[in-house]
């Protein structure tokens, strides 16, 4: 059976039907199309202001790659300049190449690159050390809890290294709908209070932060990616497959198939959940350690790292965050192999 | 037989442990419902339960005697709870409703009364009122039900139900046979005069029909439970105001809760959540639904009934036999109930996170009487303006469709069947999409996010023959809901007879209106003849569960 003819401009025969509304459009329309939707959500959201020095999180996968191609295509259009800004996770065999795939795509577009490693910001820890230093703990790693909470960290650092106004992330619709189930599975009430915008206003001193794919769905961004030939890195992280989200992106392609606008529908739910008031957390103050936005005494990079330096890795983790304040000794010299504290010696 | 001693209580709620040993729950289950269940495989049934109350008050007893299947339990509270000197006496009369959906998925009538004929000695058995009824009966719904208390100023409840009363009165003075009187005396064992009407009746003979017409132009499962949730809802409502009853009681589970917590989820009905799962659902007014058996896991459920052998009666219903990835529903209730296994707090936490929800719009004023309410569901609406930086914005903004020279609603259902599914294609149709389309952008307009999604699966069918009983004609007055659902199908909001009504607030059930009825209560409670059923109605467990099995 031959494709249908696209719905827009009615020439060539249709590449794709778009998950939101079924039209069946061409390559050529779609990308358009997307490039015109995205710009539509800049717009309307007031997300970048003219002038704005925007720094793109680029991993070298393929949301980061399509959202630095779809602003640097309407750069002129919305009057911003881009920043591209890699985090070196020092992750072995999977960061290196992915590295070189945002290099590539600098180089390509001729966008300034800045990569900040973990290994500099976070006084020589690497995600590999943290995969090591949490294997013993536990059922799982939780690497993706350190990664994501300390990554948020070192993109802030690269943004203002740069001297970034803004920080653009390439979440999409599939992102948002599998954190808002994965959300819900685990009860976290504050988290489903605050998400559901395109982003944070940037309060206390940090960044804000946006999202302007956030409506399209991951299909489309592929797709976008596959139609405009870019390059990207498409591997999984090595240590992906420990996480709890697979649960939930598992559920999610299957709530895709039985019916397409499932992503969005998830996504409107998040926007439009109402917690009562004492599901929404206080209001955020500093960290003591580092100053950054917290709302507890230390923010969560620092607790995270606090817990490593201490060999207690998961003491910021869920219910182990309760031995972090009787326990907590700032200052103390970082000692990944040192014992913890509270563990009795046996005598013989 | 295990002995009841063995049964673990993962939720402990101090206040309702003392009736666990009692919890009447009846569900149905399908058989993937049972996989985690250790084998145990509880007799499903299908009914929905309807009890009335003379007291507002519920205590956990009540609240329990009022499930679906506890039949066993209904009459022993009757007989020991209802009398005087009990001190843990019953303090309403619940009634009993058992919708028939057979018409929705194409059933025989002999099929379907031969389920009757097994859940009327069932429902008999009971001693309570009850009450059958056939879910085609939602097309000759009167108007009033959706009309008439929309548009009264809040705390006129008596006007609309004597609307209510005289509408019945006609039905019977017509010899239509719409629904059951009232059935007087509490301690008689109510007369099964419902049935025999309402399935030999001449409007219902084209009803059934029309109803499983309707049910095969809706082309996903999804929304074909979601139709059957809102028709099924409807219909209670009104039976439950028809008979005078102030709650309507759900056999709901808090397993059934979590599904149906995700399950509304992922249908974009996340401002109404706290509606949907909620112990108390007042949305409809004068008429509140509540979930007692939102404490009880399905298991616990499940030990009850094997404990103290609940009679049930098998239905299949929608989604049986379906797969699990036919529709949103069956898919994540297979993926909680499995997640359940591996991870085995996963309910109570998702439980327990809607119980952080509240009603009230997340930045908006306080759900305030004025925001327009959604024609199906009756949720005030949750959509943005069309090019606003949302979800909603992103599929309606003119950017998304821009693209597309045809109009809008043409895009959202692409051409396919236009009369009956199959019969005749495209031809014939042009003129209905033409004429149907303004008013279905108008009807459109009145619908939530999630009830959009769900008329965009609903494929145009022809609209019937003029003539047919449920035709045009003399019949529209009284159609009910259908005013309304039935427009998108038949173009019959051209009709001059279909003015759109934007329901801007319900009647709350005002303080001044429960001490009317509190008298009532008390006087029912001492003696049980002359009894006013005052209260409620249920619906069947989890609304509903089926089990796939035969």
């Amino acid at each position: 059976m031959p494709a249908p003819p696209c719905a827009s401009c009615h020439a060539s025969r249709a590449a794709l039907r778009r998950p939101r509304s079924g039209q069946a459009l061409c390559g050529a329309c779609f990308c358009a199309a997307f490039e015109a939707e995205v710009l539509h959500t800049v717009l309307a959201g007031r997300l970048l202001p003219p002038g704005a020095v925007v720094a793109v999180g680029a991993s070298g996968g393929k949301d980061s790659t399509v959202l630095a191609h779809v602003l640097r295509a309407l750069t002129p259009r919305l009057g911003i300049s881009l920043q591209l800004v890699a985090v070196d996770e020092g992750i072995g065999g999977y960061r290196d190449a992915a590295l070189a795939a945002v290099r590539r795509q600098a180089a390509r577009w001729e966008l300034p690159l800045t990569v900040v490693a973990y290994e500099d910001l976070f006084g020589g820890w690497t995600m590999d050390a943290v995969a090591r230093s949490t294997a013993g703990s536990g059922r799982s790693r939780s690497c993706c809890t350190f990664c994501g909470v300390l990554r948020r960290r070192a993109l802030e650092e690269g943004a203002r290294r740069v001297g970034a106004t803004h920080i653009v992330t390439g979440h999409n619709a599939d992102d948002m709908a599998e954190t808002v189930l994965m959300n819900f599975l685990r009860g976290d009430a504050g988290r489903l209070a605050r998400g559901g915008g395109l982003g944070s206003p940037g309060e206390g001193g940090a960044l804000p932060r946006c999202r302007p794919l956030q409506f399209a769905s991951q299909k489309e961004v592929v797709l976008y990616a596959h139609f405009r030939r870019l390059d990207y890195f498409s591997e999984e992280c090595v240590y992906a497959p420990e996480a709890f989200r697979g649960h939930a992106r598992d559920l999610l392609k299957r709530l895709e198939a039985a019916r397409p606008s499932a992503v969005l529908d998830l996504v409107h739910s998040a926007e439009r959940l109402a917690l009562a008031p004492a599901a929404r957390t206080p209001r955020p103050g500093a960290c003591s350690r580092c100053g950054a936005l917290a709302s507890r005494a230390l923010c969560q990079a620092c607790a995270l790292l606090d817990g490593l330096n201490r060999g207690r890795p998961r003491l910021a983790i869920g219910k182990g965050r309760r031995g972090l304040d009787e326990e907590a000794m700032p200052g103390t010299p970082g000692d990944p192999a040192r014992a913890p504290t509270s563990k009795a010696v046996p005598t013989f | 037989m295990p002995s009841a001693g063995t049964v673990s209580r993962p939720s402990t709620s101090t206040s309702s442990e003392p009736c666990w040993a009692r919890t009447g729950s009846s569900f149905q289950a399908r058989r993937s419902s049972w996989r985690g269940l250790g084998g145990l495989r509880p007799a499903p049934w299908s009914g929905r339960s309807l009890s009335r109350c003379t007291n507002q008050k519920l205590c956990p007893e009540c609240v329990c005697a009022a499930h679906l299947t506890s039949f066993r339990l209904l009459n022993r509270r009757r007989n020991a709870g209802l009398s005087q000197d009990s001190a843990k006496r019953l303090r309403f009369v619940p009634g009993v409703i058992f919708v028939d959906e057979g018409a929705a998925f194409g059933k025989s009538l002999e099929e379907r009364s031969k389920t009757l004929a097994e859940v009327k000695p069932i429902l008999q058995a009971t001693g309570l009122p009850w009450h059958v009824v056939a879910l085609e009966e939602v097309f000759s719904l009167p108007p009033s039900v959706l009309r008439c208390s929309a548009q009264e100023p809040a705390g006129s409840e008596g006007a609309y139900k004597a609307a209510v009363d005289s509408f019945l009165q006609q039905q019977h003075v017509l010899g239509a046979g719409g629904g059951p009187g009232p059935t007087q005396g509490k301690e008689q064992p109510p007369q099964p005069r419902l049935d025999p009407q309402s399935l030999a009746s001449p409007p219902a003979a084209a009803q059934p029909e029309a109803l499983s017409q309707l049910f095969c132009s809706v082309r996903t499962l999804t929304a074909k439970e979601e139709l059957l949730q809102t028709l099924r809802t409807h219909l209670i409502l009104h039976m439950a105001r028809a008979h005078g009853y102030s709650k309507v009681m759900t056999g709901d589970s808090c397993t059934r809760l979590a599904i149906k917590l995700m399950t509304n989820l992922a249908l974009g009905r996340g401002a109404f959540l706290a509606w949907d799962t909620g112990f108390s659902d007042e949305r409809h007014g004068d008429v509140v639904v509540v979930r007692p058996m939102r404490d009880h896991t399905l298991k616990e459920v499940a030990f009850y009934n094997r404990l103290f052998s609940v009679p049930s009666v098998f239905t299949p219903a929608v989604d049986t036999k379906a797969p699990e990835k036919a529709s949103i529903h069956r898919l994540m209730e297979a993926f909680i109930l499995r997640l359940q296994t591996q991870f085995p707090s996963t309910v109570s936490t998702v439980y327990r996170t809607s119980e952080k929800l509240v009603k009230a719009p997340r930045d908006g004023p306080a759900a305030g009487d004025s925001s327009p309410c959604c024609l199906l569901c009756m949720c005030a609406l949750d959509v943005d303006a069309a090019d606003s930086a949302t979800a909603f914005g992103a599929q309606t903004s003119r950017l998304s469709q821009m693209q597309s020279p045809t109009p809008l609603t043409e895009t959202r259902t692409p051409p396919g069947p236009c009369c009956s599914p199959g019969v005749g294609r495209v031809q014939g149709c042009g003129q209905g999409a033409c004429r149907r389309e303004d008013p279905q952008a108008c009807i459109e307009e009145q619908l939530c996010y999630s009830c959009r999604m769900n008329m965009k699966d609903l494929v145009s069918a022809c609209p019937p023959a003029p003539g047919q009983a449920w035709g045009r004609g003399k019949a529209v007055p009284s159609r009910g809901c259908w005013q309304i659902l039935w427009p998108l199908d038949t173009g019959l909001c051209c009709s001059p007879h279909w003015t759109p009504c934007r329901r801007t607030s319900w009647p709350r059930p005002s303080s001044a209106h429960r001490g009317t009825e509190a008298p009532t209560a008390v006087a029912c409670g001492a003696g049980a003849s002359g009894l006013v059923p005052t209260a409620a109605f249920s619906l069947g467990p989890g609304s509903c569960r089926r089990s796939g099995t035969v």
